[in-house]
Parts: C-alpha cells; sequence; structure tokens
C-alpha cells in the first residue's frame, strides 16, 4: 500500500516536469517567430503621420470641394441643391473619420495642394480635370475589356439586375452601374487619398487600436460614409 | 587649434615638467574655495552672503602657471570674437583665469582643479548679481523669504548658504552638462561661463516682462519679487508668531509665490492619491470619449487608475511643471474659465521647449504605466499621433482633478 502510494507519486512529480520542460520548449521562440510578433504589434505607420487639426482640413475641404464642383457641372439646379446637400452631410463623416484616424487631411491628386485655390479659373479647372481624366482613365478607357469586367462584373451585377427588371434597357443600365462605381470610387479617392485610405482600412482592423480607441464607431461612421458616397454617385452617375 | 587650447598645451607641458608647480597650483585653488566656506560658515547672512575675493589670488595663481592677462585676453580675443570682448564680463581677467583653469582642470581629468575653479568663478558671479540685485539686503527678510515664502523644491529652500548652493549644487550640474562641450567645441568655454550666468541670475529674478502699468521690466519669479514683497509687507524671520487661527493666515490672493503653488500642487496630488474609489462624472468621461476617441470603458479605468498612490512623485513632478509653464498667478486663474485656454495655448500647443518636453517625458511615463496595467498594451504599440491624443486627455483629467480640489 505504502509503496503504491509512493510510486504514484514519483509518477505524477515526473509528468509534472516532463510537461514543464516541454512547455518551456514550446515558448522558446525562434529569432524570426520573435520578430514576426513585434512586427505584428508594432504601429506600422507610427511616425509617418502629422496630427489632425481643423486648418488643415478646412484646407482640404476647399480643394476637395472644387473637385466637387467639376463632377457637378452637368447636373441642372435642383439635382445641385439636392448633392450639396448630401456632400454636407459626407464631409462631416469624412472630417470624423479624420480625427478619429488622428492623420493631417490631405488633397488628392498629382501636384495638388491647398495653394490650388489660390488660381485662378482656369488654371484650377485645367489641373482638376487633368486629374479626373486621368483617374478614369487609368481606371476604366485605358483597361482592356477583361480587365474591366474583372473589376467592375461583380460590383455592377445587382445594380444593372435591378435597373433592367424595372425596364431599363440592359447596355443602359450596365453602363449607368459602371458610371456610378467609377463615381464613389472616385468620390472616395478624393475624401481618402491611397495613404489615409491604407492608414484607415489598417487602423480599422488593428487590435491594438481596437483595445484603446472606439473602433466600432470608427467603423460606423465609415459605413456611413460609404452610403452617403453611394447616394451621390447614384445621382452623378445619371448626368455624366 | 583655438588659442586657449594652444596656451593650454603650453601650461600643460610646463607643469607636468615640474610636478610641484602642479601640486602648488592644486593646492592654492583648493585653499581659495576653502577660505570661501570657512567664510560662509562664519557668516549669519544666508543669502544676503557676499564673498570676500581678493585679486591676488588670481594673479599670483597667473604667475605660477607662468602666463600674464594679455597672453588670456589675447587668446579668449581670439577664440571668442572682439565682440563678446566688449562685455566687461567676458574680458574681466578674474574670470578668463578660472575659465582657463576649468579648461586645464577638464582637459587633464583632475576633478579638484576642475571643481575648484568652477567654484571660483561662480564666487564673483554671485557677488555680481547679488549686488545688482541686492544693493542693501536685510539678512532677516531674506531668512522669511527663503524658509517660508520659496517652496521646499526652491534651491533656496535647499541649501542654506550662497556656498553650498554653489558647492553641492552648480558646480556639479554644470559640470556634468557641459564638461562635454568644452572637450568637444571651441567655445564650450564660453557656453558654459553665460550658462552660470544664466543660472545664477534665475535665482535672483526669473520670468521677466513688461509691466503695462508703469512701462517698467518686473519679473515674477525669484528672490528679488520674493524679498520686495515680504519687504512691504513687513516680514521677517523676527516678525514670525505661532498663528492662533485659520483665519489669521495669509490668504492666496494676497500673493501667489513658489509656495502657494507648492500648497495647491501637494493638495491636488495628496487629493488624487488619497481618493481611489473617485467618481468621475458620466458628462465628463463621456465629453472625454467624443473628444478623443477612446473607448468609454478603457477611459473609466485609465481615470480611476490615474488615483493609484504610485503615481505620487510624478504626479507632483507633472503639476509643478504645469503650473509653472502656465504662469497663473492666483487660484483665481486656475479657477477661471479661461484657464483651460491659457493650458491649451501654454502647454498643450507649446512645443520644443525643454518644459514642455520634460513634461510629455512625464505624462508618457504616467501613460505607459497606465496602460500596462489597465489594458495590458503599451505606448510603443500607438503612433505618435495617439501618444498626443492621450497626453491631452491626462491634462484633461489632471486639470480636472486640479480645479476640484481647489475651486469652489
Amino acid at each position: 500500500m505504502f509503496y503504491e502510494q509512493h510510486e504514484n507519486d514519483l509518477i505524477t512529480e515526473a509528468k509534472g516536469t516532463l510537461t514543464k520542460l516541454k512547455n518551456k520548449k514550446d515558448s522558446q521562440k525562434t529569432l524570426y517567430e520573435q520578430f514576426q510578433q513585434n512586427w505584428k504589434k508594432y504601429d506600422k505607420g507610427r511616425s509617418y503621420f502629422e496630427e489632425f487639426t481643423t486648418e488643415s482640413f478646412e484646407s482640404k475641404l476647399k480643394v476637395d470641394l472644387l473637385y466637387m464642383d467639376q463632377l457637378l457641372q452637368k447636373l441642372d439646379n435642383n439635382q445641385i441643391t439636392e448633392v450639396e446637400k448630401l456632400i454636407s452631410d459626407l464631409y462631416k463623416d469624412v472630417k470624423e473619420i479624420y480625427e478619429f484616424i488622428n492623420v493631417k487631411p490631405e488633397v488628392y491628386g498629382k501636384n495638388i495642394t491647398e495653394k490650388l485655390i489660390n488660381e485662378n479659373t482656369e488654371k484650377v479647372k485645367n489641373k482638376l480635370s487633368e486629374n479626373i481624366y486621368g483617374y478614369l482613365s487609368r481606371n476604366f478607357y485605358d483597361l482592356p475589356v477583361e480587365k474591366r469586367e474583372e473589376l467592375y462584373f461583380e460590383r455592377i451585377k445587382e445594380d444593372s439586375r435591378n435597373l433592367i427588371t424595372e425596364g431599363t434597357e440592359a447596355k443602359e443600365a450596365i453602363e449607368y452601374s459602371i458610371k456610378k462605381c467609377l463615381m464613389e470610387d472616385f468620390t472616395k479617392n478624393i475624401c481618402f487619398p491611397t495613404t489615409i485610405k491604407n492608414r484607415l482600412n489598417y487602423l480599422m482592423e488593428d487590435e491594438a487600436f481596437g483595445d484603446l480607441f472606439d473602433q466600432n464607431s470608427l467603423r460606423d461612421v465609415y459605413e456611413s460614409f460609404n452610403q452617403k458616397v453611394s447616394n451621390i454617385a447614384r445621382i452623378v452617375a445619371a448626368c455624366v | 587649434m583655438s588659442n586657449i587650447n594652444q596656451l593650454y598645451e603650453q601650461v600643460s607641458q610646463l607643469l607636468n615638467t615640474d610636478n610641484t608647480l602642479y601640486r602648488k597650483l592644486q593646492s592654492n585653488l583648493i585653499s581659495i574655495v576653502s577660505d570661501a566656506s570657512v567664510q560662509a560658515m562664519n557668516s549669519d547672512q544666508g543669502y544676503c552672503f557676499k564673498f570676500a575675493i581678493r585679486s591676488r589670488d588670481y594673479r599670483n595663481l597667473l604667475k605660477l602657471i607662468n602666463l600674464t592677462e594679455q597672453d588670456l585676453q589675447k587668446a579668449f580675443t581670439n577664440d571668442w570674437g572682439s565682440a563678446a570682448m566688449r562685455n566687461h564680463m567676458h574680458a574681466d581677467p578674474y574670470y578668463q583665469t578660472f575659465l582657463f583653469l576649468l579648461y586645464l582642470g577638464i582637459h587633464e581629468n583632475n576633478p579638484k582643479i576642475t571643481e575648484s575653479a568652477m567654484a571660483c568663478m561662480l564666487f564673483k558671479l554671485w557677488n555680481g548679481r547679488k549686488t545688482k540685485f541686492f544693493q542693501y539686503c536685510n539678512k532677516d527678510i531674506m531668512k522669511y523669504v527663503t524658509n517660508y515664502m520659496c517652496s521646499r523644491k526652491h534651491l533656496a529652500n535647499k541649501h542654506d548658504t550662497p556656498y553650498e548652493l554653489i558647492q553641492n549644487y552648480f558646480v556639479p550640474t554644470l559640470l556634468n552638462k557641459y564638461a562635454d562641450v568644452i572637450i568637444r567645441d571651441n567655445l564650450g568655454l564660453k557656453r558654459i561661463f553665460e550658462q552660470s550666468y544664466t543660472r545664477v541670475r534665475q535665482l535672483f529674478v526669473y520670468r521677466t516682462h513688461i509691466d503695462i502699468h508703469s512701462g517698467e521690466k518686473v519679473s515674477d519669479g525669484g528672490l528679488l519679487p520674493l524679498y520686495m514683497k515680504a519687504k512691504e509687507e513687513g516680514k521677517s524671520i523676527g516678525s514670525i508668531t505661532v498663528r492662533g487661527d485659520e483665519e489669521s493666515l495669509p490668504q492666496f490672493a494676497d500673493y501667489m509665490s513658489a509656495s502657494d503653488l507648492d500648497e495647491i500642487i501637494n493638495k491636488t496630488v495628496e487629493k488624487i492619491v488619497m481618493n481611489p474609489n473617485k467618481q468621475y462624472s458620466d458628462v465628463f468621461v463621456e465629453n472625454l470619449r467624443k473628444q478623443y476617441r477612446i473607448k468609454k470603458d478603457v477611459i473609466e479605468k485609465l481615470v480611476r487608475q490615474i488615483h493609484n498612490h504610485e503615481y505620487h512623485d510624478n504626479l507632483h513632478d507633472v503639476y509643478s511643471i504645469m503650473l509653472s509653464q502656465a504662469e497663473v498667478s492666483s487660484r483665481d486663474e486656475i479657477c477661471s474659465p479661461q484657464f483651460t485656454e491659457t493650458v491649451k495655448k501654454r502647454i498643450i500647443a507649446s512645443k520644443n521647449n525643454r518644459a514642455t518636453i520634460a513634461l510629455n517625458n512625464k505624462l508618457m511615463e504616467l501613460l505607459e504605466d497606465m496602460l500596462q496595467k489597465t489594458i495590458q498594451r503599451s505606448l510603443s504599440e500607438y503612433s505618435n499621433v495617439f501618444h498626443i491624443q492621450l497626453r491631452k486627455m491626462l491634462i484633461r483629467v489632471l486639470i480636472y482633478n486640479l480645479r476640484s480640489s481647489i475651486c469652489r
């Protein structure tokens, strides 16, 4: 009886030691694993971005509204009034997102800065048109058909189907849906140029950010922003 | 090679060939300092004390190392430029002698020569500032000022006599900061000299500004304004009596000295750390959430964490820097609605000055620990812009606590 008990104790102790050794071995990470773990934790844009300021947002807003002005040129007065309201709502979300991610707002387009607002109308128009057409060419006109299909087919499928069901001709429905897609993308680009968009996407998914900041509210505002962009694009696409 | 350096090479060669000379130089310097210490010990003047400086002391030293005043003048003029020499202090052979010996001590790696030369230079700087600001100095008023009006952190409160202040504070701190600069840079000597002047002067006056009523230059920090205040109010060490009731204590509005500031800080910090379960209003927490986009539950954890008693010293330091940066002159100023604007302008928006950098470092230390203990995250996981955001939030919470502890 005594020996049996003693033997059991020894076995338990040995098992415990083996488990400890195994755990220790598991916890010893290679340099690469440690690097990966730290890299995951590290905020990749930590010193790249400057802080948000109201003044920088106001400058961006002025340039963005010039872009919008170009996009709205073919709209009639009633449509313009409607879209203007939507744009004003949209920029409330844009401002909130910039404040959330605490990044200095950026202006979309090559060689375009807030200094543009001091230029003469003709120059402003030329520069902005150049950027708008450049964007459309890069993202639609200059693309081979297969690439266009690959990019837009899935996105326009539902919209086109709905329009066709409502009695619109198939070709017209597809054309409109593509325009809408392009308008959406372009408006999003104006609001959040690529670097900002990447930062936003990163923060919306970053665990550390989510532990400290109100990530869910950020996602909600971004969703509301997308909805508003879609509403604007719906009207603008019908007129361009 | 700089001219001072050439002189040094020449003197170094002389001293190294004759060891007795080296020892004599060292002992002469030490004896000047020890004379000063005896003078200070026998004096009851406190911060009204003036060192007895004999010009033969520096002349004897020069003679010993086989240099003349003209040699030094020429070397300093060449190195510092003739414009600097137009200033009578830069051109003073006394300062030049001890600056040169300081240079020698640092290059020879001889702390005795270095520290003694530095102390001798500071003795004369002290005398000059003391005479400028206190031609007639009443030792009793001065004692009242240093004991009762200066905060416990004030240098004059920490060190009983100017001699102690120079030996135990100015000499080590200045050497610690500028000894390397002297070795590296030709103008290192000039920097240490000018910094020494500034530091000694700051003890007497700082925060100088133009009074809009009189148009005169006035200072609201340092021994001079406190001394004048005490003199005006007839306060002196002899007038101290035990007070019978709280009513007779001087009111804050009467004056805002460093000790008053210290009292406010102590009271606030004590209130914070002694009150670990402080309840913050929902409106306040909600405002923080909206403004800084931090999760509500995290804000609640962080504001609770501030009350950790371990932060006592950190909080004390943070408040000291904040209030001195905000340049508050009365309790009412802290309690007025404009105080938030003052904080924004003088503390949050202010960048790249030494006080702001120190404040940010202190806040970061606090935040790092607070984050570790509440959400097990480190500041290094967040970008700089979020550090700024967190610091702003912390300042806001600290101001809230400051005001709730001193404003009714």
